[in-house]
């Protein structure tokens, strides 16, 4: 699950405040969600609207074998698990019983993903389940999947901010 | 193999399409003007607010939920647990506790480079304070609840270096320990005949002879006593769930700025050195949250290769460690640990990683780094903007820039913590 990143030019991230206020919106503490149940003053429930939105980005795979659309049911935030789908389909058809592996990192910081997700079956067909997907820190986040079904092997990458 | 050469053949390709991120700029403008006035408002936009907010202490609960101990909470566990950590009699000398090196005056550190117990270790001892909100434990994260922490030590060579059945047998000859815990974990007939059966040195991790006797007993009783071991550790867990943080100047600065009033709790200084925090120093990027940690594990290059690249060496094993989340002993139900199920395991992306440390109180800390190795916070924020190279550590800073006079706004800030 290594993420291998060179670093040929020398990058530094990009930390907005949006960004971190995103991050700390997380469930990493209780606490900090029962105070938020307790006294939201509009401007959180402003961002609590921005970072529940529910988020999916579509794209094809490199090569065009199957087209991919990864939803996840907030947009992607620091701090804890996030609970997110892949649906895969080639052509007009759902993929099932596709073997997918998923990779991802932080190139400004040249570290992959902080834990090592897992993609499972659904009850619907073509759509897989990613369990254990965490982000450690704002920034620029890519996410891959490897896909291999039907005899036929193909990779993705989203591109994201946190 | 094939598997790997998949995936390395997908980072390969993730790599090649990447966009290269652009610059970012530094604004020099983001340093408050010391002419500037304290009114909170006039300072910071609502975004910066509302991050801010997000960092109080005030967001903490009282104990943080650990299913993985059910006894967290329990009066009795915490006097017992009380009475353990302070008791000198639980080491092979008789004269280690916990506190020996988690001491109460020191905000429960020792001020010592690396830790001292029967003999020197190696790594620097992290503050208790707010223990029981963390995930991961020991500079390298190996164990993954407080409980399971404070086992460790007992049998550490270095540290107290008692057997396990032999720290069992101390403890059940006092008879105010045998009360607690007995109030605690419940009555269980013809225990003390058991224990005084077992051998007097009997562990899994003491020396070749403690092995020995260990191996010789039958797995009941070693399932048994290490039911009674990771109880001790339980209400050690009890008791170190008490040891909280106190509000800092920089929590009281954030309920005048909750409140819209202008604060006196923050200097100039400190406010520019907290505007460098969340925004060019970075250092909000790790450290967020109210404990101002992500509770995750970074490499910022202070690993040393053939000695201590922190969580690398441990990542296979932990997954089997008897008194993990996922073990029997451990309460919690197997949904609970998803932080140990998803844990990455590879110990070359983990190589020289250590927890991002808590940075509340870290004045009353020092010295700091795993391995102690900074006296003061002058020398921590100087390591962050002269970092070792990328190429011989690989760590993950990003390149921070920063003056003289804004290192000291950042020093003076942290010291509000």
């Amino acid at each position: 699950m290594r993420l291998k990143i060179s670093f040929a030019p020398k990058v530094l991230s990009i930390i907005t405040a949006t960004q971190l206020l995103l991050a700390c919106e997380s469930d990493l503490f209780s606490g900090h969600k029962h105070s938020k149940e307790d006294s939201e003053t509009p401007l959180d429930e402003a961002v609590s609207k921005k970072t529940n939105k529910p988020w999916e980005v579509s794209q094809l795979t490199k090569t065009k074998v199957f087209s991919v659309k990864l939803s996840c049911v907030k947009h992607p935030y620091v701090g804890d698990f996030q609970a997110c789908r892949l649906l895969v389909k080639q052509g007009e058809q759902h993929v099932s019983e596709a073997a997918i592996s998923i990779d991802g990192g932080m190139k400004a910081h040249g570290h992959g993903l902080p834990t090592s997700p897992k993609l499972s079956g659904t009850d619907i067909v073509g759509q897989y389940k990613i369990q254990g997907l965490k982000f450690s820190m704002p920034g620029e986040w890519i996410l891959g999947f490897r896909i291999s079904a039907n005899q036929l092997t193909d990779q993705v990458i989203f591109k994201f901010s946190i | 193999m094939h598997a790997q050469g998949k995936h390395k053949k997908l980072a390969a390709s993730i790599v090649a399409v990447l966009v290269t991120c652009s610059l970012a700029s530094c604004d020099n403008s983001d340093v408050v003007n010391s002419n500037e006035s304290k009114a909170t408002e006039s300072i910071w936009s609502p975004s910066e607010k509302q991050l801010l907010l997000s960092l109080s202490i005030r967001l903490l609960p009282e104990v943080a939920d650990d299913l993985s101990n059910r006894y967290q909470t329990n009066p009795d566990a915490v006097a017992l647990g009380s009475k353990i950590f302070f008791d000198a009699r639980l080491s092979d000398s008789g004269t280690i506790a916990c506190s020996v090196c988690h001491q109460p005056n020191r905000a429960f550190s020792d001020g010592l480079r690396v830790a001292s117990g029967l003999e020197k270790g190696t790594r620097n001892t992290p503050s208790l304070l707010g223990v029981s909100h963390q995930k991961w434990f020991f500079w390298d994260g190996r164990k993954d609840s407080v409980w399971a922490q404070a086992l460790e030590p007992f049998e550490n060579k270095t540290e107290h270096n008692l057997s396990r059945t032999r720290l069992i047998k101390i403890i059940f000859a006092d008879p105010q320990y045998r009360a607690l815990y007995q109030s605690v974990f419940g009555k269980s007939s013809g225990l003390q005949e058991k224990i005084s059966k077992w051998p007097a040195n009997a562990s899994p991790n003491g020396n070749l002879a403690a092995l020995k006797a260990w191996k010789a007993l039958p797995q009941a009783t070693r399932k048994h006593i290490n039911l009674i071991f990771s109880n001790i550790g339980k209400a050690i867990a009890a008791y170190e769930a008490t040891l909280k943080f106190k509000v800092s100047k920089f929590d009281r600065y954030l309920d005048d700025l909750k409140a819209n009033k202008a604060s006196e709790h923050l200097t100039v200084s400190e406010i520019s050195g907290l505007k460098l925090f969340i925004g060019k120093a970075s250092c909000s990027s790790c450290h967020f949250s109210p404990l101002l940690s992500s509770q995750l594990f970074q490499n910022i290059g202070t690993g040393i290769r053939g000695k201590d690249m922190g969580r690398s060496r441990l990542a296979e094993t932990q997954a089997w460690d008897i008194f993990n989340c996922r073990g029997v002993f451990s309460d919690a139900p197997e949904t609970y640990c998803k932080d140990l199920t998803f844990m990455s395991k590879d110990r070359h992306a983990l190589s020289g990683s250590f927890k991002v440390p808590v940075l509340r109180n870290i004045s009353n800390t020092s010295p700091y780094m795993h391995d102690g190795r900074f006296k003061n916070l002058g020398q921590v924020v100087d390591f962050y903007v002269n970092p070792p190279s990328k190429r011989r550590s690989g760590n993950h800073l990003p390149e921070i820039n920063l003056d003289k006079k804004e290192q000291q706004h950042l020093v003076d800030f942290l010291k509000t913590l």
